[in-house]
């Protein structure tokens, strides 16, 4: 008897869950976490087309979920190209802006705060943040450099209408409404199609990924503030300050989270992490300065019923002592890099095994190849373990090859 | 000093200006001046309604408001351009403002805008204000004061320094994409064409009165903290209470304001470089409070706002509105010869015992006398007036609450025949 939509939906939640909290499933899933560009590739359309159109992209993220058998919705992150237009981003550039149609976006890093403005931004994080973050990160925001804007509860009198005349005029200010407007309606566009999408598949069986988004507060300071040199520098010349920022985004790491989670009444979360893997500090440094606040932050969320999933991407064979430590059956541990048996000896029973199927074999090897490697997973890992590739699904893979790690899920993973 | 000041470029009619400037100067520095000045301090709604203009298109037409301020500069010989304060009712209509109700609006052609008191702050909302202002204000004041920001107080808003990764801007999506958070941003982008167009007339006025050798009496504005919490946040019925309820409170918010009272006034003296600032003072007046209270509550806040002004080099210009005949013995504190204080109804002979030593006296012409009186009374007042004062110097002449708008064209011509005729 075929299941019911409603059925399947149940089964999947239901195999996700089992695999996190390390009961056995009935089988192994294929549930891609994220990805970029892949769905438009294989149906032959731009880059730059599924950036500009959100019901576009979702149309396709559709397609690629049913003709590739994942267990759930296809999650896509990539800029919507109206929003960035509207704003001016000059922290991202994108296929259709400045860039090719075919090719991804790209993140521009630097010093949106410099190492001698960190004592600033301590001092006023949102007057800073306004005056100088955000002009630096978006054309649109260019006059809040310049006007000598009062606090926000000054103006809680509408006689200001008169006493902000001259701000309100100042070369820029138009523009930069009329900008947010636009970012606004794009949002709009954003959210309809994304809830049509997410609805519609859940209608049929496909349970949605995630909503909640949230970055451990390192990278949040690393990736957006000061850039991988300037925290690296900041780790030796100014450690106190650098641990000063982190706690000045901490609540924001963890709030953007929950917020999110509790305001679409959903329980999974999604944690890229950047800075954390081996490479790019010493043991020392990640237990000063990365483990403290990205433990804070999955305990934060289990606390509040969610069930973070870190993208633990780069190689964390170093940090798995570390990872040995969260509390068992409760994270839902996405790999890139990492050594499988040294997981399984240290992590086994702490921790679910997602994704590691190498991008290069997906996009060079063969259906066998990626047949293999599934194998070899399975063999390793057993059934607490979730099929995926390392960074969600390569946006150049072989159409064949992502074919190939369903056939090896159900193939093999049925114990 | 008056060739500094913004508009005034030099010209056949800077000396002019400096000559008028300097009828000021010298009154409020208490030495006698060449004659006594006629110096309105603020106009709402007179110059346009002598021009026939309606109430409605002075509020939404700068240029025309200001066109019609300048004409009525000249034909009334007054010493300066008086302050125009009628809020622009574009910006208004575009913010869907709760606490002004305004001529075009709900409120009929030729009715005055009206101020809506109310407890925008409620009494036991001072925990959340002092602790988290910002929050507070976007969440829970913007959406009491405004329709258009009626989205902010439904959404769950992070502090901006939140909003540092432009990875995703739609991570914000959920946030963004109500469609009140479009016409909200919509709203402002017509406030801000809105003040363009307002900062526009005002610029071309400043630039038009220098020409003609005339000062703009101020820019900048601002108001006593006690006032500030009264007026804007508790109401006079909140901030009363308060007074008995909960006044560790009222005075832990005024002194968060203070900063504020004190740097817009500062920065608008700075930003426009016109040196004088117009306050308005509200609930400091005999029969709102009494001396202790005034004493404990108000004074300390006045005093404070009126030092940091000076220190700054910065006129303070308070307007003392209502009876401060009892409040007269706090003002002989101030220190001599600095302060324009513009009185409404004091004992002048109590005034000039107590206070003719440090402030200068701006005033008094009732209202009731402008608007049903005579012109020969009103010559009559203005000659009182300066027999008061006309020995020691100190006296601008205005009416008790400025030259208000139902005042008889002639009964204002009278005052300065008044001063041409007496006050040499």
């Amino acid at each position: 008897m075929t299941p019911t939509p409603e059925e399947l939906y149940a089964q999947r939640e239901q195999r996700f869950n089992d695999i996190v909290a390390l009961r056995n499933p009935d089988k192994i899933p294929f549930m891609p976490l994220m990805m970029h560009y892949f769905p438009n590739r294989i149906a032959g359309v731009s880059n730059a087309a599924v950036q500009a159109d959100h019901f576009l992209r979702t149309k396709l993220m559709k397609e690629a979920t049913l003709k590739f058998g994942f267990e759930w919705a296809a999650a896509v992150g990539v800029p919507p190209a109206k929003s960035c237009e509207a704003l001016q981003m000059k922290q991202l550039r994108w296929p259709g802006g400045d860039l090719p149609d075919d090719a991804p976006f790209q993140w521009v890093e630097d010093e949106y705060i410099k190492a001698d403005e960190v004592d600033q931004f301590l001092a006023d994080p949102n007057g800073f943040a306004m005056r100088t973050i955000l002009p630096r990160i978006a054309g649109i925001f260019q006059p809040l450099s310049f006007i000598q804007f009062p606090p926000t509860y000054w103006l809680a009198n509408a006689y200001s209408t008169i006493l902000l005349a001259p701000f309100l005029s100042a070369p820029g200010m138009k523009e930069m409404f009329e900008g947010m407007a636009a970012f606004c309606g794009d949002a709009q566009d954003f959210m309809a199609a994304e809830g049509g999408y997410f609805g519609e598949m859940a209608a049929v069986g496909y349970p949605r990924p995630f909503v909640g988004v949230g970055f451990p507060a390192f990278d949040l300071v690393s990736d957006y503030f000061r850039s991988l040199r300037g925290s690296t520098l900041d780790m030796f010349r100014q450690p106190d300050k650098l641990l000063a920022m982190i706690d000045v985004m901490l609540p924001a790491s963890i709030n953007l989270i929950i917020g999110a989670c509790k305001a679409t009444n959903t329980t999974r979360a999604f944690i890229p992490m950047h800075r954390g893997a081996g490479g790019f500090m010493s043991d020392e440094q990640f237990e000063k300065f990365y483990w403290p606040s990205f433990s804070a932050l999955i305990y934060a969320c289990i606390e509040n019923g969610i069930t973070p999933m870190p993208l633990f991407e780069g190689d964390y064979t170093p940090r798995l002592k570390y990872l040995a430590t969260l509390p068992p059956g409760k994270v839902a541990a996405h790999f890139d890099k990492v050594d499988r048996k040294q997981f399984k000896e240290m992590c086994g029973d702490v921790m679910c095994f997602w994704g590691n199927v190498p991008p290069s074999l997906l996009c060079t090897g063969t259906p066998e190849q990626v047949k293999d490697d599934v194998k070899e997973l399975i063999d390793v890992m057993g059934d607490r373990l979730i099929i995926d590739s390392t960074v969600g699904i390569p946006d150049e893979s072989k159409p064949e090859n992502i074919l190939a790690l369903k056939e090896a899920a159900d193939e093999y993973g049925v114990l | 000093m008056a060739s500094s000041e913004m508009g005034s470029a030099p010209g056949p009619n800077a000396e002019l200006a400096a000559q008028r400037l300097k009828l000021f100067e010298d009154a409020v520095a208490l030495r006698k001046p060449d004659r006594v000045p006629l110096m309105p301090l603020a106009l709402q709604y007179f110059h346009t309604r002598v021009a026939g203009v309606s109430d409605r298109d002075a509020g939404y037409d700068a240029k025309l408001n200001f066109d019609c301020l300048r004409d009525a500069t000249v034909r009334f010989g007054w010493d300066w351009a008086p302050g125009m304060a009628v809020p622009p009712s574009r910006s208004l209509e575009a913010l869907g403002s709760k606490q002004i109700r305004w001529p075009g609006g709900d409120l009929p052609d030729d009715v005055q805008f009206q101020w809506v008191e109310d407890e925008y702050l409620k009494a036991d909302e001072y925990d959340a204000f002092l602790s988290d202002p910002t929050r507070f204000t976007l969440h829970t004041l913007w959406p009491r004061l405004a329709s258009a920001f009626g989205v902010l107080g439904e959404l769950p808003l992070p502090p901006v320094w939140w909003i540092n990764t432009m990875y995703f801007p739609l991570a914000w999506g959920a946030l963004l994409g109500a469609p009140p958070m479009t016409a909200m941003f919509e709203a402002l982008t017509e406030m801000s064409r809105d003040a363009g167009a307002f900062m526009a007339a005002f610029g071309a006025f400043m630039g038009q009165m220098a020409g003609m050798g005339y000062p703009v009496a101020f820019v900048g504005v601002t108001k006593t903290p006690f006032d500030t919490v009264s007026d804007d946040y508790r109401g006079l019925r909140g901030s009363t209470l308060d007074l008995y309820r909960q006044p560790a409170k009222l005075q832990a918010l005024m002194e968060m304001l203070t900063p504020m009272v004190i740097g817009q006034a500062i920065g608008a003296a700075k930003g426009s470089g016109n040196p004088r600032v117009f306050i308005p003072l509200h609930r400091g007046a005999a029969g709102f409070l009494s001396d202790e209270q005034f004493a404990k509550y108000y004074w300390p806040g006045l005093k404070a706002v009126i030092f940091a002004l000076l220190d700054a080099g910065v006129t303070p210009c308070p307007f003392f509105e209502g009876d401060y005949t009892p409040r007269l013995k706090y003002l002989a504190e101030l220190p001599p010869g600095v302060v324009a204080a513009h009185f409404d109804r004091t004992d002048r002979k109590k005034f000039k015992e107590t206070c003719g030593h440090n402030l200068c006296y701006w005033g008094d012409v009732p209202g009731s006398l402008m608007v049903t009186g005579t012109p020969g009374e009103v010559k009559d007042y203005v000659k009182g007036l300066i027999e008061d004062f006309g020995d020691t110097g100190g006296l601008i002449i205005d009416g008790a609450n400025s030259i208000t708008e139902e005042a008889k064209p002639e009964n204002v011509m009278a005052l300065r025949e008044a001063v041409d005729e007496y006050g040499a």
